[in-house]
């Protein structure tokens, strides 16, 4: 047998393996090395179950959501096949996390190795970039709207990020293009560059070997064994244990598929895949002009890190007891990012619970029209009613229909619940504005009007329109005062009405005080193109304090 | 694996044992994670096997249409199915010259590649036009590539309405 070893026939496949079966083992090396296997052995799976799943899905938005459909229903294995292929995305994810925590905490992320790391840290993006892109895929609510707000952090991106978007989209909206746009990348460009990564941090892996761990980098290695058979072995048992644990999740729930994407529905609450909780959260506490900060600077910094790391940190020490800075840095980003995934869980638990269990409000009257308002009820109206074919587009321009995903942030409950049983007395009284399509008096019952204003005041975007701390109630007469000057001042009448002054170019303010909400007149003065993006309202480039002076007049006008 | 070589055999070999079983459970491991991936695999790749076709019965019109002395083409409309998509497609039988009071009713497929034969009034016979294949009014083979005579659909009436079998 030993004469194979010499045989010159040997060559090809043979010789490959054996190269990678006899790679010598450092002493030391073990289980937390077998996390790097799962994840080949993840892509594997991913790449099998793609095929697969290839063969029946159509990129396609008026036929994609029907394909997963069949899938799911009418194919045999369907719903196991693409359950394995969904939770095996998220198995990717959580290894990743592993791998590079215990690459990190071992060193092996210093030279000569900082190739093998620079590979691994763009095969994360590259993970995540799959994660993103076969997000949509399904053409489902979640993933039109999840998707959505994934474009738009891109959009965030200064001067970049207009064109960014519509790269993206394929075009000024989410559409049909976007889905092959999506469909592309995560099965052609993707798992090319995925491919070209992993060939090299493979090539890197041999050349330099595997990292012992309690060693300084110049240390003399003591070597135990090779590869083949007790670190393939390891290796097997990990992942045999981890594909099982997928398939163990895909046949016990499947891989969700929600009703088929209706862009329409300005209503529904995005939530992104749990690995994306983090960022989700971050976002959330990061508001207004720090959003950017959020969504596009720290996670740039973040990588920009990863990927420099070896050259900052040069020191051959790979003892963890000798690195404390490291120790204590990489220990705190992880507690940052599991405790803000967590949160993100969390707060996303709570919220989905409030919005199956909405708070009810009994109305109190005649006995015989006592009732209960619900939002659910509101929701069934907004779908009946078709208030999305007008009101769903988002809050975009002059002389279109409001959206309403904000309105819980902009209108005041009592005006919106007036307004809803009569929206032509309602207006009528405001003047002003008269939008090209005028909206129809649907001879709602109090109950009915209660329950949809319910409904449209749950609709909250905080990330846009954050709470302001200001109390405009507290607000003096001097203010008021100052606000009115500053309302003539600036010219406002000449858009807007006030009583008998001023033109009805721009909405009428005579009782904007009983209808819109004090932070939401702050926000739309301070910045009206970014909530309605091309309205005709000029941004004045107010300060703070002039904003708030007008604020407290615009809310005595009632 | 006899051919990945010994070349550690000689430097572990104290171990024999605990080696034997490593590289036992390296096998079964992952014939197992192969096994998982495969008969699933299959099984969805294979999946249109597995679908069983439909009987429709299809409504070709009053039995008094079909009363002439040559084979008659009866032209309907029916609704297909290929996986997510439905579409309704247009197609006909040929219903035989009544002779008894059951009317035949002969599927237009051509029993060789699948062509749509038609009714040659000259030759009394009917014709394939992709391979000249020719059958009879009976659908027998005349002559020509045809294997088999065309085949026979099932035919019902149901009070003076007459209705065929097709399979999708
Ligand atoms: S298909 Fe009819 S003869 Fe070939």
């Amino acid at each position: 047998m030993n004469s194979q070893k010499d045989n010159p026939k040997l060559h090809g496949l043979i010789a490959a393996a054996r190269h990678f079966l006899h790679e010598p083992m450092p002493k030391g090396v073990s289980w937390p090395h077998t996390f790097g296997s799962v994840l080949l052995a993840l892509i594997v799976v991913q790449v099998v179950t793609g095929l697969l799943l290839s063969f029946y899905y159509s990129p396609n938005s008026d036929a994609a959501y029907e394909s997963v459909q069949y899938i799911e229903q009418e194919v045999a294995f369907g719903s196991l096949i693409r359950g394995v292929h969904h939770f095996a995305a998220s198995a990717m994810v959580v290894m990743l996390f592993f791998h590079i925590a215990r690459t990190f905490f071992y060193g092996a992320y210093k030279q000569p190795r900082q190739w093998t790391w620079i590979y691994g840290v763009t095969l994360l993006i590259v993970v995540l970039g799959f994660a993103f892109t076969g997000y949509l895929l399904p053409w489902d609510m979640k993933a039109y709207f999840a998707t959505k707000v994934g474009i738009n952090i891109g959009g965030l991106i200064p001067v970049v990020g207009a064109y960014l978007v519509k790269v993206l989209q394929g075009g000024r909206e989410m559409g049909t293009t976007t889905l092959s746009r999506f469909y592309s990348l995560h099965v052609i460009l993707l798992p090319l560059v995925l491919v070209f990564c992993v060939g090299l941090h493979l090539y890197y892996i041999r050349l330099h070997g595997e990292t012992p761990p309690g060693l300084r980098n110049d240390d003399k290695i003591g070597f135990a064994g090779t590869f083949y058979p007790a670190q393939l072995f390891r290796d097997s048992l990990v992942v045999f244990l981890v594909i099982a644990v997928v398939f163990g999740l895909a046949a016990a729930f499947g891989a969700p598929l929600e009703a088929k994407a209706d862009p329409n529905d300005t209503t529904y609450l995005p939530r992104p895949d749990w690995y994306f909780y983090g960022l989700f959260q971050l976002l959330k506490l990061l508001l207004g002009n720090l959003e950017v900060v959020g969504a596009i600077i720290l996670p740039g910094v973040l990588v920009a890190i990863l990927i420099l790391l070896p050259f900052l940190d040069k020191n051959p020490e790979r003892r963890l007891s000798k690195r404390p800075g490291v120790l204590a840095g990489g220990s705190a980003a992880i507690l940052v990012i599991v405790l803000l995934t967590a949160l993100g869980g969390y707060e996303g638990r709570v919220a989905a619970n409030a919005a199956a269990t909405p708070d009810l409000v009994t109305v109190e009257g005649e006995i015989e029209d006592t009732f209960v308002v619900d939002p659910r009820m509101g929701r069934r109206l907004y779908v009946e009613l078709k208030c999305g074919e007008c009101h769903g587009h988002g809050s975009a321009g002059k002389n279109i229909p409001p959206g309403l995903e904000f309105a819980g942030n902009k209108y005041k409950y009592s005006w919106l619940g007036e307004y809803l049983m009569e929206p032509h007395r309602v207006r009528w009284q405001t003047r002003g504005l008269r939008p090209v399509a005028r909206m129809p008096d649907f001879k709602l019952s109090e109950e009915e009007a209660l329950n949809l204003t319910s409904y449209l005041m749950a609709l909250r975007v905080d990330t846009k329109l954050p709470e302001l701390g200001f109390d405009w109630a507290a607000a003096d007469s001097d203010m008021v005062e100052s606000g009115a000057e500053l309302a003539f001042e600036y010219g406002c009448l000449g858009c807007h009405r006030v009583g008998e002054q001023g033109q009805d170019i721009g909405p009428g303010l005579s009782n904007v005080g009983s209808k819109l909400q004090d932070s939401y007149l702050f926000h739309i003065v301070q910045a009206p193109d970014k909530l309605i993006p091309g309205t005709g309202m000029k941004n004045f480039q107010l300060d703070l304090d002039e904003i708030e002076e007008l604020v407290a007049y615009l809310r005595t006008l009632r | 694996m006899p051919w990945i070589g010994t070349k550690t055999d000689t430097m572990v070999n104290q171990d024999l044992p605990r080696r034997n079983f490593f590289k036992h459970a390296i096998v079964v491991l992952n014939s197992l994670i192969a096994l998982a991936l495969a008969v699933p695999g299959l099984g969805f790749l294979l999946s249109p096997i597995f679908k069983n076709e439909e009987e429709i019965w299809i409504e070709l019109g009053p039995q008094s249409r079909f009363r002439s002395e040559a084979p008659q083409k009866a032209t309907f409309k029916y609704e297909s199915t290929a996986g997510y998509t439905r579409k309704v497609r247009n197609s006909f039988v040929w219903i035989l010259p009544d002779s008894s009071e059951a009317l035949v009713a002969l599927s237009a497929v051509c029993s060789h590649t699948g062509c749509n034969v038609a009714w040659n009034e000259g030759e009394q016979l009917f014709v394939c036009p992709c391979h000249d294949g020719r059958y009879a009014t009976n659908g027998e083979v005349v002559s020509g590539p045809p294997p088999r005579p065309l085949q026979e659909l099932q035919v019902k009436l149901e009070n003076g309405t007459v209705f065929v079998k097709l399979l999708v």
